[in-house]
């Protein structure tokens, strides 16, 4: 893609810029080619990359080399959007929210720093990928687990940072965060918690700290580049037991919700409990033409006897403990009776021990694995995915009225249907996945449609996104509004107050700074 | 070993030690084709991969790991890397070199030398 500039920026200073960048990286980390800015781009962009076109990339090699970068960001006024590996698909990749910046890629920097056995964390520089952390434990035989998001081709450290979530007792990835190291825009360098004291022995242990607590203000913001992150590890259970069940009917969500959500606030079951529509497991089978060629969404009588001949539910449950081998049969003993009230259906169980074969497919077991993202490939031609992603309440009335909603649109605009619902002790991440053929325009802007209808709809429910699509940051950031938008006022005091030239990461989140505002859709 | 259990140790052994390549290593001629595709690609292309499971129902099974594939050539090889192809994403040069890329396709086209 041809070089878009930075608003704002002459060609003279951008070529400057780079030249310096060479200076602190070197001329082989300095990625400015025509197709070097294709890589950077969306891959799975609704619509045109050229939306979000980066208009370089620079990788250093460590946290002296961004600290370089971003006193030179300053200095040139180019403006950096960080990466770790930038696999943030579905919700623009490695791709910046403003054309013309240029990516800085910490891909480079994939250091396993630490991983403590006996007190179950690990520090990781940026790069580290969900696979190398795995392989790093395994081949040490660690005996810790990880929690993985859906798709882990990613870093441990940047799915965090947007909040990802996994399927196992640690699901809530930002919440396992504990202790980083951030370079701040003006290129100073903090460490966050206990880890402010040099030769602290509890940075990665005690998440607060002394006085105001930081490392959620790094946390899907515009306000520094983590380069080190501690993230707390699950202790290998001695012994494990799954319990699945493919849920017949659309409705029976109810139920299951209802049923689930007191037992994992009393915390009998602790795991992020994943409940996937049957599309989840229909994308990583096939693509739609195997097994409906008709244009459009698959209608209710085909999705009924794709479910029926693959022996899914329209709904599949997987619930995992990971305790001692008798206080899991106890507590499946208490789901099994609770589910005996709402269904005839037996639970498939599993009893697992350690030393025996994880399976790599079950998310439950924290193994990392691309599969999922087959989903993107369900559409046909260039298949794009896009997430909408609400926070809804736990509850049946909410979980009812949020599916009906997001059903009957996905109907009007005729996409197929796959949501799922993971629920956590008091909240629940709705995501209702888009599917589209990017090669078919119409199709993508009918997509564009729906997803604005959709976070319409959900801002008129009461419901917010947790994470969403660069190309939509500024329309979630508006639906937050109490008081005239008070929290938009603040977010951009401060980042007027650390980033006054705007170099980091303008328009993330639909965080502004005051150089940039008028970029602001 | 259930099958299950022998695709994870596939993919296992397929990237072992990639986060410890050095920098200089990673720009050198010369490099290990083989050794690079594992740690580079097997986490998709290793039986039970996304891309093999892709390219398995689109090409066949005979044809869905492309270690053991005899049909293809550098430039595609290149091609598809960095500009993707349907659901795969592209590729930048920081996460496999050129250097890199160009063992890698060599390795994948090595029955045609």
């Amino acid at each position: 893609m041809e070089l878009k500039l930075p608003p704002g920026v002459s060609a003279a200073q951008f070529d400057a810029a780079l030249k310096a960048f060479e200076g602190v990286v070197g001329v082989d980390w300095v990625l400015a080619t025509d197709l070097d800015r294709d890589t950077y781009a969306d891959i799975y962009s609704p619509g045109s990359e050229t939306e979000h076109m980066p208009s370089a990339a620079v990788a250093p090699a460590d946290v002296e080399q961004v600290r370089a970068l971003v006193r030179l960001a300053n200095e040139h006024r180019v403006p950096l959007w960080p990466i770790s590996r930038g696999k943030n698909l579905g919700y623009g990749a490695a791709a910046p929210r403003m054309s013309g910046t240029a990516v800085i890629d910490l891909g480079r920097m994939r250091k396993i720093l630490e991983v403590d056995p006996a007190l179950g964390y690990c520090v990781v520089e940026p790069g580290v990928s969900f696979f190398d952390l795995h392989e790093h434990i395994v081949a040490n035989n660690i005996p810790l687990w990880m929690s993985v998001p859906g798709n882990a081709w990613g870093s441990v450290m940047g799915n965090a940072i947007e909040r990802g979530i996994g399927y196992t007792n640690m699901g809530v990835h930002t919440r396992n965060i504990c202790g980083m190291e951030v370079v701040l825009p003006d290129g100073d360098l903090v460490r966050t918690g206990t880890g402010a004291m040099t030769g602290s022995r509890s940075w990665h242990l005690f998440p607060y700290g002394f006085g105001p607590s930081w490392d959620q203000m790094f946390v899907q913001s515009s306000l520094g580049i983590v380069t080190k992150m501690g993230l707390w590890l699950a202790p290998e259970p001695e012994s494990s037991l799954s319990l699945s069940m493919a849920i017949p009917e659309e409705d029976d969500i109810a139920w299951v919700v209802e049923t689930l959500q007191p037992m994992r606030m009393s915390g009998l079951i602790n795991q992020s409990l994943f409940v996937p529509s049957w599309l989840g497991k229909m994308s990583v089978i096939g693509q739609r033409s195997q097994f409906y060629q008709g244009k459009g969404a698959m209608p209710d009588d085909v999705v009924k006897t794709i479910i029926a001949e693959h022996k899914l539910g329209y709904w599949s449950v997987n619930i995992r403990f990971y305790d001692d081998a008798g206080v899991n049969a106890a507590k499946a003993e208490v789901v099994k009776r609770a589910f005996a009230k709402h269904t005839d259906h037996a639970f498939d169980e599993h009893a697992w021990k350690r030393g025996d074969p994880v399976i790599a497919m079950d998310p439950s077991f924290g193994v990392p694995s691309a599969v999922p993202l087959q989903m993107a490939n369900w559409p046909g031609g260039r298949g794009g995915h896009l997430g909408f992603s609400p926070v809804v309440p736990p509850t049946r009335e909410h979980v009812m009225s949020q599916l009906k909603r997001t059903r009957k649109r996905f109907a009007e605009f005729d996409f197929d249907f796959y949501a799922s619902f993971t629920i956590h002790e008091r909240f629940a991440n709705n995501i209702a996945m888009i599917l589209f053929d990017r090669d078919d325009d119409e199709q993508v802007q009918r997509a564009r449609a729906m997803f604005a209808v959709l976070v319409a709809d959900a801002k008129e429910a009461g419901y917010g996104e947790y994470r969403t699509h660069l190309s939509w940051m500024d329309s979630v950031a508006a639906t937050f509004d109490f008081n005239d938008h008070a929290l938009r006022r603040l977010n951009e005091k401060v980042k007027d107050a650390l980033d006054p030239n705007g170099i980091l990461s303008p328009g993330k989140q639909g965080v502004w700074p005051a150089t940039y505002r008028d970029q602001r859709a | 070993m259930s099958a299950r259990a022998g695709i994870i140790a596939a993919l296992t052994l397929a990237g072992a030690a990639r986060a410890e390549i050095p920098d200089a290593d990673r720009l050198a001629a010369n490099q290990d084709g083989g050794a690079r595709f594992e740690q580079r690609c097997a986490v998709c292309h290793a039986a039970g991969g996304m891309g093999a499971n892709v390219l398995a129902a689109r090409l066949g099974p005979g044809r869905s790991l492309l270690a053991e594939r005899t049909d293809l050539t550098a430039p595609y090889v290149l091609y598809v890397v960095r500009n993707g192809l349907n659901a795969m994403p592209r590729l930048s040069r920081v996460e496999v070199t050129d250097p890199e890329l160009k063992a890698i396709a060599a390795y994948l086209t090595r029955s045609r030398k």
